[in-house]
């Protein structure tokens, strides 16, 4: 094959053909089962340069973790024996103070709160629009802002159950490095509510998101609902509370 | 080594392949310790952690290139939440494998951890494709598809004299790489067929 030919099939993956030449391109391709195969043929050769790309850089990163595992620690200089007791009192005054000081119930959600599986491909319904899809995809590579706000931009009118989207918004919010509890709570409470296979995990989130606004009574409520969704952990949390 | 700003990885990032290396490379060690910690801390034992990590990097890197990370958040917070992500979704792997396993017939005793073993062979298949297709249009591809250096870039790093024999030598190289995938037969079915290469370049 040509280089002209390979460069007209890449700039057409590559979408950078105007209409007119698109056309052209198109009509030849419909015309020819070896300009078919062809760009079939280049677009596994593309893949596997980008998976290749991949094992290398893989591999890169492999050897700088090699190196930097084998770096010794800096050298600590030796204190002398008042700071170390020094440092031991503080210590010992922070911990007590620590201990017994009351315990925020935003910790209970750190230390609970995980994703919920990655919502599916609702993609054969009818109606349903592009934005689903990219906030189930941005979800599923752990960018939670774009799924927010990726779902919190579908409408009724796109065929996705509301409750659906109400609570992968939610748990799209609650995902962020700085939880969105307060909208969380809202969305949520219309998920508890109705009985739906996400009910039960609804209100698990209601309950965290409760937690993460420090609002111990209506978290302890919910998380007293729980009958089988984390009903362990729940049992847990009110244990602490 | 200075620590580099966010501005100035996203930056790096979005250059050729020697600035991308050289940014990619920066964020791994800045935010190694941290992710590394909280990983384990997660229940990832060491080589795990450093495993998650690397795969957590390189993500980031291709959603910063293909504009999926918007910068609504500090690029640590961003590369955490990854890495998290992906360690959530090991532990549900490994749950659903030991579940399958407690169902296996007595006589399958160790099934091994079939997904990895899958991904190994196709790594090996790829190594051995591209160390087949010679050491320099290994790296001309590897520079103008993944890193996607600009011809100019291309030229200078590889020692062309111009950016019109880099573009020549690029697609025979890619010429070279389609045949021989073609040659192989089925051994490469696996490759998707990606619809635009603008969602893999």
């Amino acid at each position: 094959m040509m280089a002209e030919a390979n460069e007209n099939i890449i700039r057409y993956l590559r979408e950078e053909m105007n209409e007119g030449e698109k056309a052209a391109f198109e009509a030849q391709l419909a015309q020819s089962d070896e300009l078919r195969e062809s760009l079939a043929e280049m677009r596994r050769a593309i893949q596997a340069s980008q998976l290749f790309g991949q094992l290398k850089l893989r591999q890169q990163l492999g050897e700088l973790e090699a190196e930097l595992s084998s770096q010794k620690p800096n050298e600590v200089r030796p204190f002398r024996l008042y700071w170390v007791a020094a440092a031991v009192l503080v210590i010992t005054l922070a911990g007590l103070w620590y201990f017994n000081r009351p315990v925020p119930t935003a910790q209970y959600f750190a230390q609970y709160f995980e994703p919920y599986r990655a919502p599916v491909n609702i993609r054969s319904s009818p109606g349903v629009t592009d934005i689903w899809e990219q906030g189930r995809k941005a979800y599923e590579a752990g960018d939670f802002s774009l799924a927010a706000e990726r779902f919190g931009s579908l409408t009724n009118a796109t065929g996705v159950p509301t409750y659906l989207r109400d609570f992968y918004w939610a748990v799209s919010l609650l995902s962020q490095e700085q939880p969105k509890a307060k909208k969380a709570v809202d969305l949520l409470k219309n998920v508890a509510g109705l009985t739906t296979g996400y009910q039960e995990p609804a209100i698990w989130y209601l309950a965290l998101a409760y937690l993460q606004l420090e609002q111990k009574e209506d978290a302890r409520f919910y998380l007293q609902r729980l009958r089988a969704y984390r009903s362990t952990e729940a049992k847990e949390i009110l244990k602490g509370l | 080594m200075d620590k580099l700003s966010d501005l100035q990885i996203l930056q790096g990032i979005q250059a050729g392949a020697q600035g991308a290396e050289k940014a990619v490379k920066a964020l791994y060690r800045q935010e190694r310790e941290r992710c590394l910690a909280y990983l384990q801390k997660q229940g990832a034992k060491a080589e795990e952690a450093k495993d998650l990590f690397q795969e957590a990097v390189i993500a980031v890197f291709e959603n910063i290139r293909a504009g999926k990370f918007r910068g609504e958040s500090k690029l640590g917070n961003y590369l955490l939440s990854v890495a998290r992500f992906l360690w959530l979704n090991r532990v549900k792997r490994s749950a659903i494998a030991e579940r399958i396993h407690q169902a296996q017939t007595p006589e399958v005793s160790h099934p091994g951890p079939l997904p990895y073993l899958l991904a190994a062979e196709q790594s090996q298949q790829i190594q051995a494709l591209f160390a087949a297709l010679g050491e320099q249009c290994s790296e001309v591809l590897n520079r103008s598809i993944y890193w996607e250096d600009t011809m100019e870039e291309l030229a200078a790093s590889m020692g062309y004299a111009s950016a019109q024999i880099a573009r020549n030598k690029k697609y025979r190289c890619l010429e070279r790489l389609r045949k021989m995938i073609k040659n192989a037969g089925s051994q490469f079915t696996w490759l998707q067929e990606i619809g635009s290469i603008q969602d893999a370049h």
